[in-house]
């Protein structure tokens, strides 16, 4: 059903480099992705494997000494790589929105939501102050912050995180863009508050049909709102697929570590120990010499298989894919960790 | 095991806020009213929307704020009429931040040496084997005595502070959110590591998380606080499943259970 819907952003072979004293850090590595109309695609990983720098990648706002390289990044068709930075602000806020972490520091607190929310459509439709106004009552409302009125007169400080996270959703949805970035929203949320703002923007996707590329490192917000899933870890989209695939027949063995390691209400007993990932997240400055999973796989892993012996790679660049199915991409960084993988995956399947 | 480790009686937090130049003071009741026991060798688990108290309620159980009213005994005796050291040696923190908790400008070593020194411990000769024993029991490779905070990462950092917590062998650990600003991989680990060390050394631990699933992995009695108060009180299982109080449904329903067939939200197709 999703893979009918028109494509709203593809992004392919992205890679973000940034040079630092030792060399140069390869934030991301060749990944590809794409969202459609309507739909919801999490991006999962730890901090450090280069989620958020994906999603300003995107929208262009990386910081000056990142390079960015892509074969493609395209929104609606239409190549962001060639616009200038004065096409390009026509389109952010417009076309593609972001939604941030912490919605203190994203709304600025010298101005009042009115002047706020004023901006974007007064920077991109051809309103009058008095229609674009009543358009930003009518959106708050929309995002449940009824009466609207009395709020518009308000800075920021004045509001709670939940109302202020509402407004930027309110804010991001104005212009009715086709992409909405979302980089962990309801993070800095008590539980009962993200619930309720989960629920608004999903409402909200379904109504205005915007693709979202939701980023989050919680595996409970991502298993209530994805429709496919990429979980991504050192620079790399290791596995993606359908929500249901990714928790239900995970193949990689980050993925599958991953999901161990998650306290799983009504599942983990008292008695039992959550499941660890050994090792540490490798470095991901310069070419990588070894296999980026070397020596992170779990015991009964190392039981089953040797764990990865490759020192050298054969090529960095060049990628390894598998396709479980026509949805379900497993992504290797060596020979060998696929030929491991593929046993496995056999054996899960048998 | 029914030893009460901790007896918190009808405690009372106020702070005093100003609201302008001439106003008159306001008074905030942070903790209103709150009277709890924790028997030896259990885990309390505190849960509760932020701004509703936990955080303070943890500092009046450690004694670093007194009361308004009420009274926190540890063992018997009263926390705010121990010595600070006398204290010290009973109830230990770990805090949220491994990041900003551990001095940068100090080794591991003497980070963990440090609450041996304060406490005047008399044979000085055996601090450090001291704390290499501790670094072992958290898992902290012995080369990193001589690293700086600097050089470690969240979940050893996270180590570091455990370590500290139990250099003095205290009975009560409270833990203020010890997982929160760590990944998932790294918090399982430190989950891991709490519980092991729970039943090596006999320790009581007052655990405060917003994260309901940690709550309910690690705890063996939970208290709801809403606004200054708890609302319920009850064994995790029980709790979890037959929540009384409406704020505890309410919390329990907001649980994003990782599971995409277990969705709390209905998507229209």
């Amino acid at each position: 059903m999703i893979d009918k819907k028109e494509v709203v952003l593809e992004v392919k072979n992205l890679s973000i480099d940034i040079p630092v004293s030792q060399g140069v850090l390869h934030a991301v590595e060749n990944i590809n992705l794409h969202v459609g109309r309507g739909e919801i695609l999490c991006v999962v990983g730890e901090s450090g494997c280069g989620k958020s720098l994906t999603s300003l990648a995107i929208m262009g706002l990386l910081p000056k000494n990142a390079q960015r390289t892509a074969e493609r990044l395209e929104l609606n068709k239409k190549d962001l790589q060639e616009l200038t930075e004065r096409q390009l602000a026509d389109i952010r806020g417009n076309r593609m929105a972001m939604i941030f972490q912490e919605p203190m520091t994203s709304l600025n607190p010298s101005f009042t939501i009115e002047n706020q929310l004023l901006e974007p459509l007064l920077r991109h439709k051809e309103l009058s102050k008095a229609d674009a106004r009543n358009q930003v009552i009518e959106m708050l409302e929309l995002v449940g912050i009824k009466p609207a009125e009395p709020r518009l007169r308000q800075y920021p400080h004045q509001l709670s995180g939940g109302l202020r996270q509402r407004v930027m959703i309110a804010m991001s949805l104005l212009c009715n863009p086709d992409l909405i970035i979302a980089d962990e929203p309801t993070t800095a949320l008590d539980v009962t508050i993200q619930a309720q703002i989960l629920e608004l923007m999903m409402s909200l996707q379904e109504k205005f049909n915007t693709g979202i590329l939701f980023i989050t490192h919680d595996m409970g917000v991502v298993a209530n709102i994805a429709d496919r899933v990429a979980v991504m870890y050192a620079g790399q989209i290791v596995e993606e697929g359908p929500v249901s695939e990714i928790f239900n027949n995970p193949a990689h063995p980050y993925t599958r570590g991953l999901m161990g390691c998650i306290p799983v209400p009504g599942k983990v007993g008292q008695d039992n120990h959550l499941g660890t990932i050994p090792g540490m997240v490798p470095s991901v400055v310069n070419d990588f010499k070894s296999c980026r999973f070397g020596g992170r796989w779990d015991e009964n892993y190392k039981e089953n298989f040797k764990p990865c012996r490759l020192t050298e790679m054969p090529n960095s660049r060049r990628s390894y894919e598998v396709n479980l199915n026509e949805k379900h991409l497993v992504h290797f960084c060596c020979d060998e960790c696929l030929h491991l993988s593929e046993h496995s995956l056999l054996e899960g399947s048998g | 095991m029914s030893d009460t480790m901790i007896y918190g009686y009808d405690l009372v937090k106020e702070y005093s806020i100003s609201r302008g130049m001439f106003k008159p003071k306001e008074l905030l009741r942070a903790v209103g009213g709150v009277t709890l026991q924790v028997n030896k060798g259990e885990v309390l688990g505190l849960v509760g929307e932020s701004g509703c108290g936990k955080t303070t309620l943890a500092r009046l159980i450690l004694g670093m704020i007194p009361p308004t009213a009420g009274s926190v005994e540890i063992s018997g005796q009263n926390i705010n009429k121990l010595a600070r050291l006398e204290r010290a040696k009973t109830i230990q923190p770990i805090f949220q931040d491994p990041y900003s908790s551990l001095n940068p400008s100090k080794t591991i070593g003497s980070i963990l040496t440090l609450p041996l020194r304060i406490q005047r411990d008399r044979e000085s000769h055996s601090w450090e084997k001291r704390v290499r024993q501790t670094m072992d029991l958290v898992g902290l490779a012995q080369r990193m005595y001589n690293q700086y905070p600097n050089q470690l990462s969240g979940g050893q950092r996270q180590r570091v502070a455990i370590a500290r917590a139990l250099i003095t062998r205290p009975a009560v650990v409270v833990c203020d959110e010890p997982t929160s600003a760590l990944d998932v991989s790294v918090q399982s680990q430190i989950l891991n590591l709490l519980k092991d060390l729970r039943e090596e050394l006999n320790l009581t631990y007052v655990l405060i998380s917003h994260n309901l699933a940690v709550v309910q992995h690690m705890a063996t009695r939970v208290a709801v606080m809403y606004f200054g108060h708890i609302v319920e009180e009850e064994k995790t299982n029980i709790l979890f499943e037959r929540p009384k109080h409406e704020y505890t449904k309410k919390l329990l329903g907001s649980i994003l259970v990782p599971d995409p067939n277990k969705r709390i939200f209905n998507k229209k197709q």
